[in-house]
């Protein structure tokens, strides 16, 4: 119902045609000039017959006569023969091959109805081929659509599920591995796409930095981890280039990768330029000699298209998908030798698709320093902190015989909320629900992503390190009672809570923590 | 060009196993959610190979702040944040914490008060 179904083919296979017309011609050379056997009655016999029938009348001027018309014939016969041997061997094949029909040679001395049945023939036989052509088109452009559909159906499936089991390394891992087989998978589905005339429909919602692009690339081939992209961090392409800028690279760098050693890494380059940006893809392989570069400088320049029916037995489709993207989206793409010894491929994207992109970063990335923490940690030294006094889990921290009393303190104190609350386990919570305080939370629109860290921060405060390290063993307990964050309103003042509490009230609510 | 049954797939075109480099481990177990980050030093250029994700982390790690809002703001998996995350603080870009500097910490009384304020919630 969706697609219309095609009607049966009406027209004559061409393949049975050139075999009738082949074997005509074959049967004439066979025949020689001599006769021509449904001839004598209806057409080529035409001046013959009154001849033949009377024959009592062998006059000289007679048999001149008919002598002359059986050379006319003759003759005639000659130019039909060379005609056909024109028609199969090159007006046929022409015409099976989808070039240009060259014209009758003999046109002038053929009779009228033999080149209109020729004509016929070669109209037939093209028309025959184009839309044979049309339909195996659309079902190649069909079937590669569903395939790459499904591919996309389990990709979307393996992102659910990877967003689903967030902790799960080992399934993520399994996700990957599918994911990256169905982004395969649905490349080479849009390669036969493109190679039919059929455009990708996807689209992305923005501009793409180039450097991206290049990885999205990767992603799409099997050796992703071997190309290294550098360069240009914001220069991008408009949104509706994206898709077909990818596939382009991506076959680029399959074929790089496809032709040097497993091992070897196929590195990318990212360049502003005056007339664009330009990426360059080196691998390190054995190249290609001039030959073959040559022709592929053509192919891949879009200058020599290629359809689905001109890869071969072995597709070799890179090269003709990246010519016909650099064709249809005005990318200048060359190829050239690579100082690594490989093959050097250049993509030039016209300054027209560039635009630049910055990095993602929250809407203000503000100085490290904190002006917050000055207001609300009365403590707080109004430098902020140098980067070798950060608690570190990577070092150990820098010795410190004599921490601040107030950490200090905390570190004994805190753990007392825990033997608090065994020795006033029974005691009700009265106090604590008269001293209730009703902190004023900010309302949370106001909370900037970096004031939200900044209550994390706070909310940790108390604990220490992630103990890494052997450092800090002191700190290791109170971390363990304080780090299971409760889920709690955030709050930045700190002045807001209940400050007049008695410690020895904690008790029982600790449960939470 | 579309045809109408095909779903509408918009995933990103920067596939996870691309943004980690096919692993989906990170190399510190010990980087969570909570955790929190800050660049050391947010002036120290990162590696030419360095990817746009990495450089928007150490960039947003200038003050700290905590994993998944990093994450959020790279509009990425947690998971996948995780894994560079604990590459950039394998290699010295980032520093992972759940605490403060020491000067800054609070006197004791204060994280009592936060702690029985925190318990008037009930």
């Amino acid at each position: 119902m969706t697609s219309p179904a095609r009607s049966p083919r009406r027209s004559p296979s061409p393949w049975l045609v050139g075999a009738l017309v082949a074997g005509a011609a074959a049967w004439a050379r066979h025949r020689g000039a001599i006769s021509w056997p449904p001839a004598p009655a209806s057409t080529f016999g035409a001046h013959a017959a009154p001849a033949l029938t009377s024959a009592p009348d062998l006059s000289p001027s007679r048999l001149a006569e008919i002598e002359a018309t059986a050379a006319f014939d003759r003759q005639r016969l000659a130019q039909m023969q060379h005609e056909l041997e024109h028609l199969v061997k090159v007006r046929l094949p022409a015409a099976l091959a989808g070039r240009d029909v060259p014209g009758a040679r003999y046109t002038a001395d053929l009779l009228p109805e033999a080149s209109t049945s020729i004509d016929d023939l070669i109209s037939q036989v093209t028309s025959a081929l184009v839309e044979r052509e049309e339909s195996r088109r659309l079902a190649l452009v069909e079937l590669a659509g569903r395939v790459q559909t499904s591919a996309h159906r389990i990709q979307q499936a393996m992102s659910g599920l990877a967003e689903q089991h967030p902790g799960d390394p080992a399934l993520l891992e399994t996700t990957m591995r599918v994911d990256h087989a169905a982004t395969q998978q649905a490349r080479h589905a849009q390669s036969v796409k493109v190679l039919c005339d059929e455009w990708p429909g996807q689209q992305w919602p923005a501009a793409l930095a180039l450097v991206d692009v290049v990885r999205a690339a990767s992603g799409r081939i099997v050796a992703f981890s071997r190309v290294q992209v550098t360069g240009d961090q914001t220069a991008a392409v408009v949104p509706s280039v994206v898709e077909p800028l990818i596939h382009l690279v991506a076959e680029l760098l399959a074929n790089a990768t496809e032709y040097s050693a497993p091992s070897a890494p196929v590195t990318v380059a990212v360049r502003g330029v005056q007339r664009g940006a330009v990426i360059e893809i080196d691998d390190s392989g054995f190249g290609l000699d001039e030959y073959r570069l040559a022709e592929a400088r053509e192919i891949v320049s879009g200058r020599r298209p290629l359809g689905v029916g001109d890869v071969g037995e072995i597709p070799q489709t890179g090269f003709a998908v990246v010519g016909r993207f650099a064709r249809r989206h005005g990318f200048t793409v060359d190829l050239g030798i690579s100082p690594y010894g490989g093959v050097r491929a250049v993509v030039l994207v016209p300054a027209t698709l560039v635009e630049t992109v910055e990095l993602p970063a929250p809407a203000s990335v503000r100085d490290p320093e904190p002006t917050t923490e000055a207001a609300l940690e009365p403590t707080t030294e109004a430098a902020p902190p140098a980067a070798a006094d950060l608690i570190d889990t990577r070092v150990d921290p820098p010795a410190d015989p004599t921490p601040p009393d107030g950490l200090d303190g905390s570190e004994v104190r805190l753990p007392q909320r825990r033997s608090a609350r065994r020795k006033d386990a029974g005691r009700p919570g009265g106090e604590t629900a008269a001293g209730r305080p009703r902190p004023v939370v900010p309302s949370a629109p106001e909370v900037a992503p970096e004031e939200a860290g900044d209550w994390m921060e706070r909310f940790f405060e108390g604990s220490q390190p992630i103990p890494v390290t052997p450092a800090a063993p002191a700190g290791a307990e109170p971390a363990e009672n304080l780090s299971p964050a409760p889920t709690s309103t955030p709050t930045t003042h700190d002045s807001d809570l209940g400050g007049n509490v008695k410690p020895s009230t904690a008790g029982k609510d600790a449960a939470q923590g | 060009m579309t045809r109408s049954g095909e779903p509408d797939f918009c995933a990103r075109a920067l596939r996870p196993y691309v943004i980690t480099r096919g692993r989906a481990r990170a190399t510190r177990n010990t980087v969570g959610v909570e955790t929190l980050l800050i660049a050391p030093d947010p002036t120290r250029e990162l590696p030419v190979t360095a990817s746009r994700e990495e450089r928007a982390l150490v960039q947003m790690c200038a003050r700290l702040i905590s994993l998944v809002e990093a994450s959020a703001h790279l509009d990425l998996p947690v998971s996948l944040v995780g894994v560079l995350a604990s590459d950039l603080i394998d290699a010295g870009y980032l520093s992972a914490r759940s605490g403060t500097p020491k000067q800054a910490a609070p006197d004791s009384q204060l994280l009592l008060e936060v702690l029985h304020g925190l318990r008037g919630f009930r």
